[in-house]
């Protein structure tokens, strides 16, 4: 065999894959996600300036401290709406339905809670009079982003009571009652899940520019992107987004590294959830009281906004408004499938290598993307298709593909690499490749991860605003990114309308991604079932 | 048909195969033993690529399938393993895993078709010495080659063959045909297990590899294991390497046995340092 396809056919059983397909996937993640920055320092037009000033200056410091000042607070908030969301509910019959709830409101962008508040201030305006303030600034700022990342912190606090397995948590009911147990045992062991949930909405929150702007609220995102879409050298933008940038990377960076730990090191088995620990009735009342107000800012904060939607968009939907909302609903589902379909492809033999271990050098530029705000991802191939030899490909939307493949790629992969690092290679994949090879049988096996990466991509790719509305083709729009126009002009009827049909379309795509997530336990659970020659004879 | 040549793995710092050597030619058959946890299970790995060796080779046929860090894909080696947890695929019936490979290997349920035999089984690239790549053969996945495809490098005619069995007769002799429309979640331990020697042998492969096909099976499931091995395991196109802790399975199966020392092959009562 020569060179050429002795290299083509070469097998990596780590990975379990050809090299060939491994490297391949490899050369698109980094086209996609690193591949425009290199064009942008390179020096084409628009490129970098050694004449761009590095310091930020006074008012842009102040800037940066308002972007802080709201991801801490978003981080709190989420923090405690989160945490006492999921412990009030965890020991109960609502555990389930609060689960999916949470999962869906975990993929409603931010946006359209500030269109449901907007919607509500309208609604109560136009019933009580004008009396009720227009929401703005940077409490309401922090209430939109903290309670819409609030789910995130709810499903980290899943995770950290699912580590705590059946037998511990009946062994600490029987040392002490729950209320002082709690204090002694449980408060230590998620003090760390506590930090890393409020990290993660930190970090997320650090860089949007959506929100702040729909509140008119100055933040160092909002001002970069504001200079960057009104014609700014992109080089001084880029200049003064270091301290977002590095921030924002550190915090990812650490609360990234955390979580794999933990969910690595998580155990299987029961969790002690359904033990006494948890029932709320045996809790000292300070306890379920504390708690309950905890919860309420998530259910207020996330249900009020969604009267407001339903309130805003009550009325015939057969407004010029929704009918002309189709081509902008049908791009962001093109789009959207198939950025999630080529994110799919890309990621599978990708995070199947990166499961299987691979150098920390070799990890880290896959990785680092992840950690990066989205308005640079925007910036970097809004510059990248604007370049004349591109600009054709730009007008037909390979921009937009691109821009959004490249948001939603570093998430599918961390899918991808938790998911297989968390479940294990499926059952019967080695004889499927012994046997049949990579095709469709391991597909097969394979099936669950592999929708859950795709719907996980769609969702992304839905709702997203960030970075459309820098890479959009001159003449199209998405859904978000038309709502998103639409809202400078205030809340009407139908801009409720499309923001309805839009959570609906996430809702729905985030239903079934919850769904994809159950089959997890449920394989474990096949598996356990199976009977094992040590257990079973004959 | 089997050559491994200085097979070295590796864990932890732990040396778990040292430089194995071994030759097992076309219609042998080897049964391995040695204590739990002393490489058995990692060496069929290797062989069936699904495990990187720290170095030496693997040749399958006189072809290249391992080389250091060099491996081919496992479905392209022509190796069938019987896996140690079964491995089956909880979405397929029992008839489905079996006429999945059957058709793969040019057979349907009910038919037979001959298996290959090279002439490279005299040895390490055969008559002529060379060690063709096993892709080059263009074999079909999880197919070996069909004496009437495949073209030897001298023109030699294939040695006598014997049929490879087809699906529904193997369902007949484990004892699983009123269990053919059934799922793996629906097996006993002993059932999955027949179902697994039964898929590997199903494959008509090359090299078939067997780990552990009679662990933990009672008396009645061990026979039907038994009279299958004996009917099916010894083939003139095949090698069969069998790890195996149930003695009596070599003298059943007229099988060389090699035992596991310290992490290199040994063969009692043959001289030397090793079973080339």
């Amino acid at each position: 065999m020569n060179f050429i396809g002795s290299a083509v056919a070469a097998w990596d059983p780590a990975a379990r894959q050809r090299r060939v397909v491994v490297w391949a996937a490899t050369a698109v993640y980094l086209a996609v996600l690193v591949g425009p920055f290199l064009v942008l320092v390179a020096g084409l037009p628009g490129g970098w300036s050694p004449a761009a000033p590095l310091l930020p200056d006074r008012r842009l410091l102040g800037l940066l401290g308002n972007s802080l000042l709201v991801a801490a607070g978003s981080a709190t908030l989420g923090v405690l709406g989160g945490w006492g969301t999921t412990l009030l509910t965890a020991g109960t019959r609502l555990a389930g339905l609060v689960r999916v709830a949470l999962t869906v409101l975990l993929f409603v962008p931010p946006y359209l809670h500030t269109l449901g508040w907007m919607s509500l201030s309208d609604v109560l305006r136009s019933r009580l009079g004008g009396g009720v303030p227009f929401p703005q600034g940077l409490a309401w700022t922090t209430i939109v982003l903290g309670t819409a990342f609030a789910p995130l912190a709810a499903l980290v606090a899943w995770q950290a009571l699912a580590g705590l397995g059946r037998s511990a948590g009946e062994a600490v009911v029987l040392a002490a009652p729950p209320g002082r147990a709690w204090g002694r045992v449980l408060w230590p062991a998620w003090r760390g899940p506590l930090l890393d949930s409020w990290l993660v909405i930190f970090w997320l929150t650090l860089a949007d520019y959506g929100v702040p702007m729909q509140f008119q609220l100055p933040v160092l995102a909002t001002e970069l992107v504001s200079s960057f879409v009104g014609g700014a050298s992109p080089a001084a933008v880029l200049a003064v987004s270091w301290p977002l940038t590095l921030l924002t990377a550190l915090a990812g960076g650490l609360a990234l590294v955390r979580l794999a730990r933990r969910w690595t090191a998580t155990p299987g088995g029961r969790s002690a959830v359904g033990t006494a620990l948890f029932d709320p009735a045996r809790w000292p009342a300070a306890w379920t009281g504390g708690l309950a107000l905890a919860a309420s800012l998530l259910v207020l904060g996330a249900g009020l906004p969604c009267l407001g939607l339903g309130l805003g968009a009550a009325g015939p939907w057969t407004g010029p408004g929704v009918g002309a909302a189709w081509p902008a609903l049908a791009v962001s589902l093109t789009v959207g499938l198939l950025a999630a379909g080529l994110a799919t492809v890309v990621v599978v033999p990708l995070g199947d290598r990166l499961a299987a271990g691979l150098p920390a050098a070799a990890a880290l530029p896959l990785a680092l993307p992840l950690l990066f705000p989205a308005l640079l991802l925007g910036f970097s191939h809004a510059l990248t298709w604007t370049t004349p030899w591109l600009s054709w490909a730009h007008a037909h939307g390979a921009g937009l593909l691109a821009a959004h493949l490249g948001r939603i790629l570093p998430f599918c992969l961390a899918l991808a690499v938790l998911w297989r690092r968390g479940a294990g290679a499926p059952p019967g994949e080695d004889a499927a490749l012994v046997f049949a090879g990579g095709g469709w049988l391991r597909a097969r096996l394979d099936l669950p991860r592999r929708v859950g990466i795709l719907l996980l991509g769609l969702l992304l790719s839905l709702r997203d605003l960030d970075v459309s509305l820098l890479t959009v083709p001159p003449g199209r729009e998405t859904l978000p990114l038309r709502l998103f126009n639409l809202m400078h002009y205030g809340a009407g009827s139908e801009v409720a309308r499309l923001g309805l049909l839009l959570a609906l379309a996430v809702g729905l795509a985030a239903a079934l991604l919850r769904r994809v997530a159950d089959l997890l336990p449920e394989r474990a659970a096949d598996l356990a079932r199976l009977p094992r020659p040590e257990s079973t004879r004959g | 048909m089997l050559r491994l040549e200085n097979l070295t793995r590796t864990f932890a710092n732990r040396i778990l195969l040292d430089r194995i050597s071994l030759h097992l030619e076309a219609g042998g058959v080897a049964v391995i033993r040695g204590p739990s946890g002393c490489g058995k299970t990692t060496l069929l790995r290797l062989i069936a690529g699904l495990d990187r060796p720290n170095d030496g080779r693997i040749l399958i046929g006189g072809e290249r399938v391992t080389d250091g860090a060099w491996l081919l894909p496992p479905w392209e080696r022509g190796v069938a393993l019987a896996f140690q947890d079964d491995g089956l695929w909880p979405h397929l019936t029992i008839r489905q895993h079996l006429d999945v490979l059957a058709a793969a290997a040019g057979r349907t349920t009910g038919s037979s078709a001959p298996a290959a035999v090279s002439p490279a089984d005299t040895g390490p690239g055969g008559p002529t010495g060379q060690i063709p790549d096993a892709g080059r053969a263009g074999r079909s996945p999880a197919s070996p080659p069909t004496s009437a495809s495949l073209s030897f490098p001298d023109s030699r005619p294939s040695p006598a063959f014997r049929p490879s069995p087809d699906a529904g007769s193997l369902l007949a002799d484990l004892g699983l045909t009123a269990l053919a429309d059934r799922y793996p979640a629906t097996l006993s331990g002993g059932e999955a297990r027949r179902v697994s020697v039964a898929r590997a042998l199903v494959a008509a492969p090359r090299v078939l590899l067997l780990d552990e096909p009679l662990a933990h099976l009672d008396a009645a499931s061990r026979t039907l294991v038994e009279q299958a091995l004996l009917r099916h395991g010894r083939h003139p196109g095949r090698a069969t390497l069998i790890v195996s802790h149930e003695s009596g399975l070599e003298t059943l199966l007229g099988a060389r046995l090699l035992e596991f020392v310290a992490g290199r092959l040994d063969e009692p009562g043959s001289p030397g340092p090793g079973p080339a």
